[in-house]
């Protein structure tokens, strides 16, 4: 061969290869002229790149061509491959693809697949680019979880020996109440004189007079006598709880080995579950060692007999004005910004329709915040200093006022161990209810209040689940967050059981 | 006709030519002769425009190369031929390429031809059949030979013989001798030849001029220089060991006297 | 002589010595700039270099290949290797073909590919040009009416200007082949996905300021290289001389016109 022809095969192969590149890559190469352009505006573009994939059920379909300002806005020009329809009313949103977050924009394709977005149209839908895919992935995590623990519950509940259990339960519960019924009853005619008396003690007083002075007298009198006959009673009517928190512990006895079942299912069910239930365990832990109301609660003797003795006089309280009703609400709310849980014991105590007092704990993975620095050494580089943010967990304690008016409830008062106000708002009766909470207004740092914003739903009567958004206006991004929970309304009824089934310590 | 005026020439400190004179007319061979090292590769290379000095004046036909810009210095170049002391082949090339050189770069010869023309002027000078080999097969005799091929391939009027015979047999020598006399008189050339070898000088000069000490300290015919008075020249041309060339360098003289 | 006056004439040696280089060293662009200008204002003329362009360019270009090939080859493997055990850390690995294809097209494959030729051709030029110097062969080329600027250095700077950004094209494709060879093979990575990242990210605007930058260092390889060639002296040892500098200066140049380069071109 001449070296003419060697160094012509040379250039040539050269330009070749030039040709291969440049249609590879370039915008005038041939394969990103075909398929049909599309617009979307985002309020933000960030992230995104001329090139970035378009993609539908996580497969590309197009190329981002081009990205401007529309007003304020940002606008995308998309370059989506011929054949590739997209319906109307679909909807675009921005997506991250792994850690170091490669943007993307995923298109969600719509109902009415009859009607396509011409070639130049605007996909008007879009989502705000938060992480949708991981919110519905943990959501669907949350629900297989809820799933798996009512599984085991039916379990439990599903054997004969679960059913004879439950049975037994039921007829003692049944018993009890025939039993308070009785006490009740057998004061009715009491209560009634009473009332009978006060109503005339508060006529009577509207005119007091020298004359009238022995009726008051004789009132007094009456009411010592009933407090005397109460002090009578309530042996007995102390006495027959305790029977009845003998029985409800026998029964949790009986069943301990379905408990231990249910509990290995639990376990092997899921690793998620397995989290769950170590942080239950952990609050478990907590209870035990007396941290907290409830641990208080359970493991101080006075406390409990206090607690009964404070009962004792709410039922009396009770048998006088038939309300104050007391609900123990115990919930859990998983963050999707801290992957971590926050608890919440509240009792709600209601005295009127119209209103109620709300005590209660927290516990809040992102309580306490320690900034630490260190020197961090990779591969024989230089070290270099890397600030660690440190989260624990810490209490906080609610305190609340509540007032409600037709649908709408207003509380104000202590939230989370700071002043706050809350506005509440029954969208179906008794069911579902949206609210927000904003307190904590005096944050360091010029930090924004604490909002809150939520939705509860009451799957059935004493089940419910939450969700919603905690801390939104938090200026640290890690404080911001999705929130998904659960919780169980125990009313007073089930108050008193579930504390006389709670083993008190010597 | 070359006239070289007031010619000086150092390297850094060392001066080289010194305020020179020549003359050399028009169709006749000037030899130089002189030391080894007293310049006179210098002078002809200068006279070439290959170094330029550092004042002075050669004038070639009147003209004097030294104002002349570069297109006329490339013009003026073609008329030139110069065998260099160390032939300067081109050691990329063969022979044949070596001595086309010139005439495939001004076109002189078609392509066709070339091979002939070159042939030619290689039995100039007493070579034939070596076209194809590089010049590092060649012996030092055969490359000056092959150089000076190349010089008078494209028939140039003014040739520059930088020790034409040295390095080769007497035979071949005398060959060289009788190939410069030719071309001058067959064609007119006018020569500057340097040279040491004294027999080569009387049988092909038609002037014969000494360089010593940067300046030609003598301008004669070959008769002239055979029987001059200039003890300096005449130690030179008699290849004397003890003289006023050697003299001036002591511990020379204590070398050679001992 | 006490000890401060011999520190001070060893800091005054030291400074002169300095000073020497650095006007060599002005001197030498000077000279570089004006053999510049000559091919410039003589490769116009006929005749036409033609010949001697295309055996430059082989010898520039054909024979330059194994030794830019292989770097280059090996400059893609190694650079996913490391990106890919870097961006390992980060989950980020998807980017390892984006990483490699800018690097190389860019950068590396330019860079290297002028290192490759500085040394490889760069030496040849130098020593070649130089011996021509010391033993007459450039008088003689003036005696034969030819100029050795025309003649000598214009078909290198031609064929080096021309042959390098092919060189680099080359390079640029089996860098990247390189750099998917390992990526695929040895670390696992999805191939299509390592394919389109490389194509993603990579605009042809990458792929030819690589090209131009290429061409410049071919241009000043040559350059300086013939420079040196041109001035060495004195037989030998000059020759060595020569090419030496040569190498260390073309060396030199491609990276700091690089610097220069990118920082005007990105
Ligand atoms: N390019 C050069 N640089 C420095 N010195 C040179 C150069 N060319 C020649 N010389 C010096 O000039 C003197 C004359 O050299 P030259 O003309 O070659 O001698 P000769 O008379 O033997 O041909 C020598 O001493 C040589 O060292
Ligand atoms: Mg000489």
């Amino acid at each position: 061969m001449s070296r003419e022809a060697r160094v012509g095969i040379f250039v040539l192969l050269g330009l070749i290869v030039l040709t291969f590149f440049t249609f590879r890559v370039s915008k005038w190469g041939l394969i990103a002229e075909k398929g049909y352009r599309l617009t979307v505006d985002f309020d933000t573009a960030s992230g995104l790149e001329p090139k970035s994939d378009v993609k539908m059920a996580g497969v590309p379909i197009g190329k981002v061509e081009e990205i401007e300002l529309a007003g304020n806005r940002a606008r995308l020009i998309l370059r989506i491959q011929q054949g590739i329809r997209i319906p109307i009313d679909s909807v675009a949103s921005i997506q991250t693809q792994g850690l170091l977050g490669e943007k993307y924009v995923e298109i969600l394709p719509g109902k009415d697949v009859q009607r396509n977005l011409p070639s130049g149209g605007q996909i008007a839908n879009t989502l705000s680019p938060v992480n949708l895919d991981e919110m519905v992935r943990k959501l669907s995590e949350i629900g297989d979880d809820v799933k798996k623990f009512t599984d085991s519950l039916s379990a439990t509940f599903g054997t004969e020996e679960g059913k004879k259990a439950l049975g037994d339960i039921l007829r003692d519960v049944a018993a009890t109440t025939a039993s308070l019924r009785t006490v009740v009853q057998g004061n009715e005619a009491r209560i009634e004189r009473i009332l009978a008396n006060i109503d005339r003690l508060s006529a009577d007083l509207s005119d007091i007079s020298a004359a009238n002075k022995e009726d008051v007298r004789a009132t007094i009198e009456n009411l010592r006598a009933f407090s005397d006959t109460l002090k009578t009673e309530t042996p007995s009517l102390v006495r027959k709880l305790e029977e009845m928190s003998e029985r409800v512990s026998n029964i949790a006895g009986d069943n301990r080995e379905n408990l231990k079942e249910s509990i290995a299912n639990l376990k092997t069910a899921s690793a998620r579950l397995d989290n769950t239930l170590d942080s239950a365990g952990r609050v478990m832990a907590k209870i035990d060692r007396g941290e907290g109301t409830l641990g208080k609660l359970v493991n101080d003797n006075t406390v409990a007999n206090s607690l009964t003795g404070a009962f004792d006089g709410i039922s009396r309280y009770v048998g006088k004005y038939d309300a104050l009703h007391m609900t123990l609400v115990p919930w859990v709310e998983y963050q999707t910004g801290t992957s971590d849980w926050k608890y919440y014991l509240n009792l709600k105590m209601q005295p009127t329709a119209d209103k109620y007092y709300l005590v209660g704990v927290v516990n809040d993975p992102r309580g306490k915040r320690t900034d630490s620095s260190s020197f961090i050494s990779v591969g024989g580089n230089p070290p270099v200093e890397t600030r660690i943010v440190n989260f624990e967990d810490d209490w906080k304690f609610n305190a609340l006022l509540a007032k409600r008016f037709s649908r709408i409830t207003v509380r104000g008062g202590i939230m989370e161990s700071a002043g706050g106000l809350g506005l509440e708002y029954d969208v179906v009766k008794d069911r579902f209810s949206v609210g927000a909470d904003i307190f904590d207004f005096n944050r360091p740092e010029n930090n924004r209040a604490h909002l809150k914003l939520y939705g509860n739903y009451d799957i059935f009567k004493n089940l419910f689940i939450t969700g919603g958004a905690d801390d939104l206006l938090n200026r640290d991004s890690a404080y911001r967050t999705f929130f998904l929970g659960f919780g169980i309304k125990f009313p007073d009824d089930d108050l008193k059981t579930v504390i006389g089934a709670v083993p008190i310590k010597p | 006709m070359i006239a070289i005026r007031d010619l000086s020439k150092a390297f850094g400190k060392k001066v080289v030519l010194d305020d020179l004179e020549l003359t050399v007319p028009r169709g006749k061979n000037t030899v130089v002769i002189g030391g080894s090292g007293t310049g006179k590769s210098v002078l002809i290379k200068c006279a070439m425009g290959l170094i330029r000095p550092d004042a002075g004046e050669i004038r070639i036909d009147g003209q004097d190369i030294l104002r002349m810009d570069e297109q006329e210095l490339v013009r003026i170049r073609r008329r030139f031929g110069m065998l260099f002391q160390g032939a300067a082949l081109f050691d990329s090339m063969d022979v044949g390429d070596n001595v086309a050189f010139a005439l495939r770069r001004l076109k002189m010869v078609p392509e066709g031809h070339i091979r002939e023309v070159v042939e030619e002027k290689l039995s100039m000078v007493g070579l034939r059949d070596i076209q194809r080999l590089m010049p590092a097969e060649l012996s030092g005799g055969m490359k000056k030979r092959v150089g000076l091929a190349r010089a008078i391939a494209s028939e140039p009027d003014i040739l520059l013989y930088d020790e034409p015979t040295t390095g080769l047999d007497p035979i071949m020598a005398d060959v060289i001798n009788d190939l410069i006399i030719s071309l001058r008189e067959t064609l007119g050339v006018t020569s500057i030849t340097i040279t040491h070898d004294m027999a080569s000088a009387y049988k092909i000069a038609d002037q014969i001029a000494m360089l010593y000490k940067g300046k030609i300290i003598e301008v004669g015919r070959p008769e002239e220089i055979r029987t001059t008075s200039n003890p300096v020249v005449a130690q030179f041309v008699q290849g004397r060991a003890h003289g006023p060339i050697t003299d001036e360098s002591e511990e020379f003289v204590r070398f050679v006297s001992r | 002589m006490t000890d401060s006056t011999a520190k001070k004439n060893g800091a005054l040696r030291l400074a002169e010595l300095l000073g020497e280089r650095v006007h060599a060293m002005v001197l030498d662009l000077g000279a570089i700039f004006t053999l510049f200008l000559q091919v410039v204002s003589s490769a116009v003329r006929p005749p036409s270099e033609f010949r001697n362009i295309v055996k430059q360019m082989e010898e520039v270009g054909i024979r330059s290949m194994p030794v830019v090939l292989v770097t280059a080859t090996f400059t893609g493997m190694v650079l996913a290797l490391q990106s890919y055990s870097g961006f390992q850390r980060f989950g980020a690995t998807s980017f390892v073909g984006s990483v490699v294809a800018l690097s190389i097209t860019r950068e590396l494959g330019p860079v290297f590919a002028g290192l490759m030729v500085s040394g490889r051709v760069g030496a040849s030029m130098a020593a070649e040009l130089g011996t021509m110097k010391v033993t007459e062969q450039i008088d003689a080329l003036i005696t034969l009416a030819t100029n050795p600027v025309k003649y000598l250095v214009v078909p290198r700077v031609v064929a080096a200007t021309i042959v390098l950004p092919i060189l680099v094209v080359f390079a640029d494709l089996l860098g990247i082949i390189g750099g998917y060879f390992v990526s695929v093979y040895l670390m696992g990575a999805n191939p299509y996905v390592y394919m389109s990242k490389t194509y993603q990210y990579l605009e042809f605007k990458d792929i030819y300021t690589g090209l131009i930058k290429a061409s410049v260092f071919g241009m000043l390889i040559a350059l300086i290289s013939c420079h040196h060639g041109f001035v060495a002296q004195g037989g030998a040892e000059g020759v060595g001389r020569a090419t030496t500098r040569a190498v260390v200066a073309s060396s030199m140049m491609v990276l700091i016109s690089d610097y220069f380069m990118t920082s005007f071109m990105f």
